[in-house]
């Protein structure tokens, strides 16, 4: 099976048990199909369970192929909640050995499940609920001896199983805006780690490099100069946030990032390593917009979306509660209110720049994920499937079926 | 014939080192490439490091690029160090990395 493991793991929380299944040769060929096998994954686990999932394409040297995504179902319904992965996530975790993993039943001790080398296991570690975002983080890849170890981490927020928590990937928020850091809190998980250190085999390498490297290249042309999170937010094009920011930071395979660093502790012209807490990667477009119409300045914006990683907090309800309750935003005020874990009500008003909302028909976003693109990208350029199937053919040794 | 680095032209998209392991061995994985993205994603401090076979290891740091020295760090004990690595033999005149590159970090020069 090219660009695939052709296998996944379920984990039982409950037990540690872990099984492996191996999954059909249609696998990669299909990704229409690829939600299917994953809810019915799910649904044999026997309790509820996430599944956490790269791409068909995750991996590959398609654009922006480096997207994953945590899929389990929507509590008292059967309708599953999809949250993307970007950044290193998708690729590490298909690189682990596994195209996904679920974890179902619950923990009955701290700790997080461990997947690399083609080994998914639980790691007991004491006192990790008891930390925040960032701090799961560091004592993971500090206990694993291995800065690259990607986190998807629940915070406090998710631990008390809060509506409005979100899930924290590495040190930073913005893509779960489906409460899956609450379906974390639910079964007792406080964070998965995975690291890839394996290989994925295609069938024509040279062919697939090269029609990937003139797709991209015929991308650029239209999409312009690249100015980052300002490509995407008319507020990070505003001076406030052009004099916080450090670099644009791409996700894996992405000739195009949405991605901006802003320093809020440390010069941002400052390159070289001497506060290693200097500041923050925004990818959430909605909250920057939704704080801008507020009236929040751009290093009040930073601030918060720092803190509600932290916590592991959906920064658009947390933020909105605060302005609600005292007229407006102090940041003292609101890391008072996340620390006193009161749940705000769901952020009702728009989350347009979001990644669901990059695409109009769902179906196109799952599709997207599904093949393991960034929706955000691809909806800029144009969800073209021929171009596509032309990059993904050569590297599958077969067409690949989009409908 | 060198390959010639803008540290700050670098997004991190990690490509180059993807792509060089392509070359090398005909499956995706960045454990065999001769160049490494190395990051410290939470301070945004990226860059990479080239094992060339005439300057030694090439650091192409946020900073600036310098050559000659140790590696102190090449992505944690669990990844394979570069030093253990096979030199960019520059893909016999074609490098792949310089090629994918997205944003011109990568260049040939001479």
């Amino acid at each position: 099976m090219y660009l695939a493991n052709g296998r996944y793991a379920v984990l039982d929380l409950s037990s540690g048990d872990v099984e492996e299944h191996e999954l059909p040769e249609a696998y990669a060929l299909n990704p229409r199909g690829v939600m299917a096998v994953i809810d019915s994954a799910v649904s044999d686990a026997g309790s509820v369970g996430i599944a956490i999932s790269s791409g068909v394409l995750t991996g590959s040297l398609v654009p922006a192929s480096c997207a994953g995504f945590i899929r389990f179902p929507s509590s008292g319904s059967e309708n599953m909640r999809t949250c993307p992965l970007t950044g290193f996530m998708g690729v590490e975790l298909k690189l682990t050995g596994f195209d996904f993993v679920v974890i179902t039943g619950q923990a009955v001790q701290d700790g997080y499940v461990w997947i690399r080398d083609g080994i998914c296991e639980f790691v007991p570690s004491p006192g990790i609920r008891e930390l925040n975002s960032w701090e799961r983080t560091d004592k993971i890849r500090s206990d694993q001896g291995d800065g690259k170890i990607q986190v998807i981490a629940g915070g406090p927020w998710g631990q008390h199983g809060i509506a409005t928590s979100q899930l924290t990937m590495n040190y930073w928020g913005g893509e779960d805006m489906v409460g899956a850091a609450a379906e974390f809190g639910r079964i007792g998980l406080s964070a998965v780690a995975f690291r890839g250190m394996g290989e994925l085999e295609l069938h024509d390498a040279e062919g697939h490099l090269s029609r990937s490297s003139s797709l991209m290249r015929s991308q650029l042309v239209s999409l312009g100069t690249n100015d980052g999170l300002a490509s995407f937010s008319e507020t990070a094009a505003r001076d406030d946030f052009r004099k916080l920011l450090h670099r644009n930071v791409g996700c894996y395979a992405c000739p195009f990032p949405c991605r901006s660093y802003y320093k809020v502790h440390e010069e941002p012209s400052v390159m070289t390593l001497d506060n290693r807490e200097p500041g923050c990667l925004v990818q959430d477009v909605p909250s920057v917009e939704m704080m801008a119409s507020l009236g929040m300045s751009a290093m009040e914006t930073i601030e918060s979306l720092i803190l509600c990683a932290r916590y592991g907090a959906e920064p658009m309800a947390s933020v909105s509660a605060l302005q609600a309750r005292e007229g407006k935003v102090d940041i003292a005020a609101l890391e008072a209110m996340l620390m006193s874990l009161d749940s705000p009500e769901p952020w009702v008003g728009s989350t347009k720049g979001g990644f669901r909302e990059s695409f109009d028909d769902h179906r196109d976003y799952e599709l997207c994920l599904s093949l393991g693109l960034c929706p955000r990208y691809w909806a800029r350029v144009g969800f073209d499937r021929d171009s596509i199937r032309s990059v993904a053919g050569p590297a599958m040794g077969a067409e690949i079926d989009l409908g | 014939m060198r390959l010639h680095f803008e540290p700050l032209a670098c997004v991190a998209c990690g490509l180059c080192e993807m792509t060089c392991s392509l070359r090398r061995d005909g499956v995706l994985t960045p454990m065999s490439s001769s160049v490494i993205l190395h990051s410290e994603d939470k301070a945004d401090y990226f860059g990479l490091v080239l094992k060339s076979a005439s300057e030694g290891l090439v650091f192409v740091r946020p900073e600036g690029v310098t050559s000659g020295q140790q590696a102190s760090d090449s992505g944690g004990p669990g990844a394979k160090p570069i030093l253990l690595r096979e030199p960019c033999d520059l893909c016999d005149g074609d490098p792949k990395c310089a090629i994918i590159c997205p944003t011109g970090c990568i260049t040939v020069e001479g």
